[in-house]
């Protein structure tokens, strides 16, 4: 396959994670700006336990993985009680929080006489891992979409134990919900956590693939866009944030004669698709038409 | 069959504002406790605390258990169900998933399929009762405010609740739709359930309580059955121009 076209498929699928994440927040009815963070706290946790730990880059990932939950269930607990732009608000500061921290954040170790590890803003150099075990960027690829897959197949299943219906549930009334008999506020701090993982499992697969990474690459811009793929391929689906994804970088950052407006065209594209499709392209609206279509 | 429900000194205040006030009642299984008062009474403030949205003094028990600690999820996972006011239904969800969402929380994750077969075929049939299966794929905007209203009962209906509060189920309909809907009340919602219903229609307190209980400025001011304390000359002058006679 074509050097370029993996790199791109690559981006999309390690983005996808970081769009799936925030798509799970607005789904339960908040908007956080701050999914970066999890996707770094994922980078440099999984790439200090297999460059610096030694640790199998599987189980590396996991680490970054659960590490990327945990701190997203911690967050969620006194965010839950937020909501709309003071939720937004409090995402963003643990954002930059997170950013301004790893910015100071200094970890070194002679590993077989490579001095590695996070230097702070200089960020963090040689995650070897795809070099020692000679993985090529197709592999790589391959890694990254099969962990995709699983994550859909994951959101698949939860959609079938009705877990998804009931977080839609409290995106769209908390009050009747919890009349419901829904727990929100567990529902809240779980999706937290669940988008947390995700963000945190995208950020250990990427730091693997760059083999470098800097506290500059989570900055707020990475979490309007993870929130603007959700709301460009619609909500209704998980899908809809992976075509988002493949809207932005898939269309406007690999066609040549679009790059360079990308940010316009793409800023344009958020407005206009806000105004026709408030709730994306593939909206709950459509998903139950095309579902009611399927029964028949 | 229905559950007792005993209120013991229930008091809400806002601020400096009461609006209930060390409250008692008993409602036996399977009555039809009606629930009357003027306009800022305590009325919809006596669901709110009942199901837990609202926090407040005093005990409640349901079947002899206490439920006044525990948050609104719980309350409503022990059989209690509620309708709003103004029709409250998930908008981004179709009419037949509205109803499914009725039952997500209450009934176990993992089921079998036979199981989910049959949980389909309750909620259709449910659906059918209240003359809303030709509707069952459609969004909720398409709807009118009775077929919405409709929509919440079965719901209710669905759930199998044992307590049901409702919060004046024929405000904003017609006269011919406040028949329609005292059909469906009395022939499917209302057998085997206990029922607390506000409401401000006297005919409809008359024809579906077994018992009336009158608030003002969130303490009862009457009890008793329905013809009785709505003969008494205070008691309407109270609700004087709060209650339609029809």
């Amino acid at each position: 396959m074509d050097p370029f076209l993996i790199s791109v498929l690559s981006n999309i699928g390690l983005f996808s994670f970081l769009a799936l994440s925030a798509w799970i927040l607005l789904i339960g009815g908040e908007i956080s700006f701050g999914q970066q963070a999890y996707f770094a706290i994922g980078a440099y946790a999984s790439g200090i336990a297999s460059a610096l730990w030694v640790w199998p880059f599987a189980v590396a990932v996991l680490w970054g993985t659960v590490l990327g939950a945990g701190v997203g269930a911690l967050v969620a607990w006194p965010a839950a009680r937020l909501s709309g732009v003071h939720y937004a608000i409090a995402t963003l500061a643990f954002a930059e929080l997170t950013r301004a921290s790893l910015n100071v954040f200094r970890y070194q170790r002679d590993v077989e006489g490579y001095l590695t590890g996070p230097d702070g803003a200089n960020g963090f150099r040689d995650i070897r891992w795809v070099y020692e075990a000679g993985i090529e960027p197709g592999p790589n690829l391959t890694i990254i979409a099969l962990s995709l897959a699983g994550v859909i197949a994951l959101i698949g299943l939860a959609a079938r134990l009705n877990v998804m219906a009931q977080l839609r549930m409290v995106g769209e009334d908390p009050i009747l919900a919890a009349m419901q008999g829904v727990r929100v506020l567990r529902w809240k701090i779980g999706a937290g956590a669940a988008a947390g993982g995700l963000a945190g499992l995208g950020g250990g697969l990427y730091a693997h693939l760059a083999t470098y990474i800097e506290p500059a690459q989570f900055s707020v811009m990475t979490g309007v866009h993870a929130v603007a793929y959700g709301l460009i391929g619609g909500l209704g689906t998980a899908l809809g944030p992976i075509l988002g994804v493949l809207i932005d970088i898939g269309l406007l950052e690999s066609l040549r004669a679009l790059a360079a407006y990308r940010m316009i065209v793409f800023g344009g594209l958020v407005a206009i698709i806000l105004i026709l499709r408030p709730r994306g392209i593939l909206d709950e609206t459509l998903v139950a038409k095309v579902r009611s279509w399927v029964r028949r | 069959m229905g559950a007792a429900l005993e209120i013991r000194g229930l008091t809400l205040r806002f601020g400096g504002v009461t609006a209930l006030e060390e409250l008692d009642l008993s409602v036996a299984a399977g009555a039809v406790l009606g629930v009357a008062g003027p306009n800022g009474s305590g009325k919809s403030s006596l669901i709110n605390v009942l199901t837990g949205h609202y926090p407040a003094s005093g005990a409640i028990s349901l079947d002899g258990q206490q439920i006044g600690h525990l948050p609104a999820p719980e309350r409503a996972r022990l059989g209690m169900v509620r309708t709003f006011q103004s029709p409250r239904v998930y908008r981004r969800m179709s009419v037949i998933d509205n109803m499914r969402a009725a039952l997500h929380a209450i009934r176990p994750t993992f089921q079998r399929r036979a199981d989910r077969r049959r949980q389909e075929e309750w909620l259709f049939d449910g659906l059918a009762l209240f003359g809303l299966n030709h509707l069952a794929e459609a969004m909720p905007d398409t709807l009118t405010h009775y077929e919405l209203r409709l929509l919440e009962l079965a719901r209710a209906y669905a759930t199998g609740a044992r307590l049901v509060l409702l919060d004046e189920p024929t405000v904003g309909a017609t006269e011919d739709e406040a028949n329609r809907l005292r059909g469906v009340l009395v022939n499917h919602l209302m057998p085997g359930r206990t029922v607390i219903l506000v409401e401000h229609r006297l005919d409809m307190l008359r024809a579906l309580c077994t018992e009336l209980v009158v608030l003002q400025a969130g303490r009862k001011i009457a009890l008793g059955r329905p013809d009785e304390v709505l003969a008494q000359p205070q008691i309407r002058a109270c609700l004087m121009g709060e209650l339609t006679d029809a």
